[in-house]
């Protein structure tokens, strides 16, 4: 904890990591996520904070929160809990309005994304002073565990060139497709369209310099699913520079993110603005 | 320029390049042969896209890392935490509810509702 402060390689930097954790439901994850992020922040002796932006869960997220406040200090730990649940981007600037860090680091509270990639995430924005580090799961080392084939076929980067080549052959043949199928292959459709130069458009594992996050959330308008590729396809519109680093994507509720009809045409809605706009 | 118009603007060029050899529209009197193969190019070009976009998402879906590594790591330090939260919990406040360490607050919420 907070006895050892002193003589860390790198707590002389000035930079201080604000790291927004976005909950709902997520009483049994927090406690450890939290855990981890004080690991690895010690180990690399990074200065930092986290914001737990709690959307008023049922389970009792924030009371776990509190306590986990009182085990690792108020100075750490920041509450910021708002009534009910409400969009992404507001609660990026609800947590950033209260965040002393010149860096934000978002990622979810499910476990899926790790902390040990912080430091990684830190030393390449610091290589390139890179104005947004993006995590990838369809680079390097990058990966997911808990998808099966279909699973894997259907979320991989290039099976989504597969949908762009139905995508032409529909004009001739038009054969059903199952609605996974079109939604995952309109996140690589939104690749071959937009070239955002970043090769995972969806994932919500990044660090942002604080300016950066902030103009970025203000000009971004989609909800849900479109929002992080909004933030990816906006930064490069505006000449923000993109670091990527590799991460391993742990699915352990398998079946997340399911995608109905409306998140579809939602999708599709959104992929179309940012093409015709940026 | 927006995706849209670059697009538009590409497309637009190749066809034109494309009309121009296959309509001979600037009267340039090229040989048969040249709009022969002209004609079916877009066309091609869309089954070889096809098939290159095919291997390559066989190729990648085959090599897709399944991080089993990181899956078994996680699992572990999962357990670290529980341990050392207990014991930070226990030291430092008599916790959830004034009987339950944090860990376990997850088990109490479930007994609560189970009394409904």
């Amino acid at each position: 904890m907070a006895s050892r402060k002193t003589s860390r390689p790198n707590r002389d930097s000035g930079d201080k990591y604000s790291v927004l954790l976005p909950t709902y439901n997520e009483r049994e994850n927090l406690p450890l996520i939290v855990w981890l992020l004080v690991k690895y922040f010690g180990e690399s002796g990074f200065n930092y904070e986290i914001i737990v932006i709690d959307d008023g869960s049922p389970d009792g997220t924030l009371e776990v929160a509190e306590q986990l406040q009182k085990v690792y200090g108020e100075d750490k730990i920041l509450l910021r809990p708002r009534a009910k649940k409400l969009g992404l981007g507001t609660a990026y600037i609800h947590g950033m309005k209260h965040a002393s860090g010149n860096f934000i680091i978002i990622m979810d509270a499910d476990l899926s994304h790790h902390p040990k990639f912080i430091p990684e995430f830190i030393q390449k924005q610091k290589e390139g002073d890179y104005d947004l580090v993006s995590g990838t799961r369809y680079r390097g080392n990058g990966g997911v565990y808990g998808w099966d084939l279909r699973r894997k076929l259907i979320r991989s980067l290039l099976a989504e060139v597969l949908y762009f080549f139905i995508f032409f052959l529909l004009f001739f043949f038009s054969p059903p497709l199952p609605p996974l199928v079109h939604s995952r292959g309109a996140n690589f459709l939104a690749q071959v369209l937009l070239r955002p130069g970043a090769s995972d458009l969806t994932g919500s594992f990044r660090l942002y310099k604080k300016k950066v996050l902030e103009s970025l959330v203000e000009q971004c308008v989609s909800k849900g699913y479109v929002f992080q590729m909004e933030m990816i396809v906006r930064a490069r519109q505006l000449n923000y520079t993109i670091g990527e680093v590799p991460i391993s994507f742990v699915d352990r509720v398998y079946g997340e993110s399911k995608l109905g009809g409306n998140e579809i045409v939602s999708y599709a809605k959104g992929l179309l603005m940012l093409f015709a706009t940026t | 320029m927006t995706k849209l118009l670059q697009w538009l603007f590409g497309v637009s060029l190749l066809g034109a390049l494309w009309a121009l050899v296959t309509f001979d529209l600037l009267d340039l009197s090229l040989p048969q042969t040249y709009r022969e193969v002209a004609w079916p190019m877009p066309f091609y070009l869309l089954i070889s896209f096809g098939c290159y976009s095919l291997a390559t998402v066989g190729y990648r879906v085959a090599t897709f890392n399944d991080c089993e590594e990181a899956a078994k790591e996680l699992q572990e330090q999962i357990k670290e935490a529980k341990e050392d939260l207990r014991r930070k919990d226990t030291a430092e406040f008599s916790s959830c509810a004034g009987r339950r360490s944090l860990v376990e607050c997850s088990a109490t919420f479930e007994e609560i509702c189970s009394l409904f």
